[in-house]
Parts: structure tokens; C-alpha cells; sequence
């Protein structure tokens, strides 16, 4: 699957020579399903992360009951320490010939950007980023668990 | 439905002025990434305008204040490590 990178604006131009403004990103629609409910939103496809994270948000739309599910934290680049709460769900991202559904775990947090990373996500897929060209590539590999 | 494919080609060509116009702020795009459906600062509201205005085929996503990275603000969206796995 071959999607193009998205333009994202810096609030100040970096100081480097051309002083670049802004930059592309990858992101990536997806679908959460949980029983008979779904939830759009826009991934950050981030190699960084080590899971999928959601915000607490889609798990009251997805109407997932987190009050017993396992709990855990995660790191902020900032440092802070956000507690997170872990459930299964289906995800699904589609391209115009490929369909990608996989049952997987994801974690929800209060958090503001929906994260696709490395533990049951980017984990199955070969990335790559071609910002020369504006596009990223998520391939999906062989190991991963469609449903 | 719109596929991821061409939802991202919609919602990129639009994508900057939406950082203008709602930074900082959580975003419905329309299910095909043609426009921006509604916006709030606080996501429960954006999922609750979004039930007053009867419309239930969105897609969430967020604009962020300050682009040097999208997750370099200090807001707990950036997962790197240190999780406790289930």
C-alpha cells in the first residue's frame, strides 16, 4: 500500500539553511472495530512507539468498558509517564487493491493523536519513507494475523 | 467507502490550512477527507458536537500547536519505551 505523506507546518521555521518550514508526515486513515462498533481516525505511523495507542476517547465511542482491562504506562517524549489501559480490537486500513484487517492489541490513553507503532501494528508491515518522492509504503508481511 | 489511499490524497491538500485554522485543536474530517467537519479543543466535545450534528461517518484526528516534531510538545502522545506490556 503506497499512500502520500501529509504537509505539516512548523510554528517557527528551523534555522537551517532554506529554513524549512514545514515538513511531510505519514498518516494513515484506519478503522477500530470493536463488536458492531467502529471508529475512524487518522494514524501518525510512528517507528518509535512501541504500541498502538489510542486516545480513551474511541474506546467510550468503540464502547469498550477499560475499568478491568490490563493496565500499563507509557513514555512521552517529554517524559511524563501516561497510564494506559490495553484491550484487542480489530484494526483495518485499506488501499485501493489492499485490504489489511488484523485482530490486535492497542492502548488507550489520554492521549490526542492516534499512533500506529512497532507491537501489533508496524510489527507486520514493511515501512518505508520516500519523502523525496511524498509517499511511505506499508507493506503488509506474511505474519500478519488478518482476520 | 473512501479508501485510505484517498482519503490521505483528499485530506493532504487541505491539511495545511486545517493546521492554520484549528491548531491545537481536535478535527472530524468528512469519512472521504475532503473537508473538516467540526473541530474542538477537547475531544469528548468534538465527539459530542458530532452527535448534536447527526453525523456519525468521521474521522478523528489532531492538529498540533507546534510542528518541530508531532509529538516534541510535552502532550502524552508519544509513546517511547518503558510500557508495560499485557
Amino acid at each position: 500500500m503506497i499512500f502520500s505523506l501529509t504537509p505539516m507546518r512548523l510554528s517557527t521555521p528551523l534555522p537551517y539553511p532554506g529554513g524549512p518550514n514545514g515538513r511531510d508526515v505519514p498518516f494513515v486513515r484506519a478503522i477500530a472495530e470493536h463488536g458492531s462498533f467502529i471508529a475512524r481516525g487518522v494514524f501518525l505511523v510512528d517507528p518509535a512507539a512501541d504500541s498502538i495507542v489510542l486516545p480513551d476517547q474511541a474506546a467510550r465511542q468503540l464502547k469498550i468498558d477499560l475499568s478491568n482491562a490490563p493496565a500499563g504506562h507509557v513514555t512521552a517524549v517529554g517524559g511524563s509517564q501516561v497510564p494506559v489501559r490495553y484491550c484487542q480490537l480489530t484494526l483495518e486500513l485499506r488501499s485501493t487493491s489492499v485490504t489489511c484487517r488484523w485482530r490486535t492489541w492497542v492502548a488507550f490513553g489520554p492521549v490526542q493523536r492516534w499512533l500506529l507503532g512497532h507491537i501489533g501494528g508496524l510489527e507486520y508491515f514493511h515501512f518505508s519513507l520516500d519523502p523525496a518522492n511524498e509517499e511511505f509504503m506499508l507493506v503488509p508481511r506474511d505474519s500478519l494475523p488478518r482476520v | 467507502m473512501t479508501d485510505s489511499v484517498e482519503f490521505i490524497r483528499n485530506m493532504r491538500t487541505r491539511h495545511l490550512d486545517a493546521c492554520d485554522r484549528y491548531a491545537g485543536k481536535n478535527i472530524a474530517w468528512s469519512e472521504d477527507g475532503t473537508q473538516v467537519l467540526a473541530a474542538a479543543e477537547d475531544l469528548s466535545d468534538l465527539y459530542a458536537e458530532m452527535k448534536r450534528l447527526g453525523i456519525e461517518d468521521f474521522v478523528i484526528d489532531f492538529s498540533p500547536t507546534m510542528m518541530e516534531s508531532p509529538t516534541a510538545n510535552g502532550q502524552p502522545n508519544a509513546p517511547v519505551g518503558g510500557e508495560n506490556k499485557p
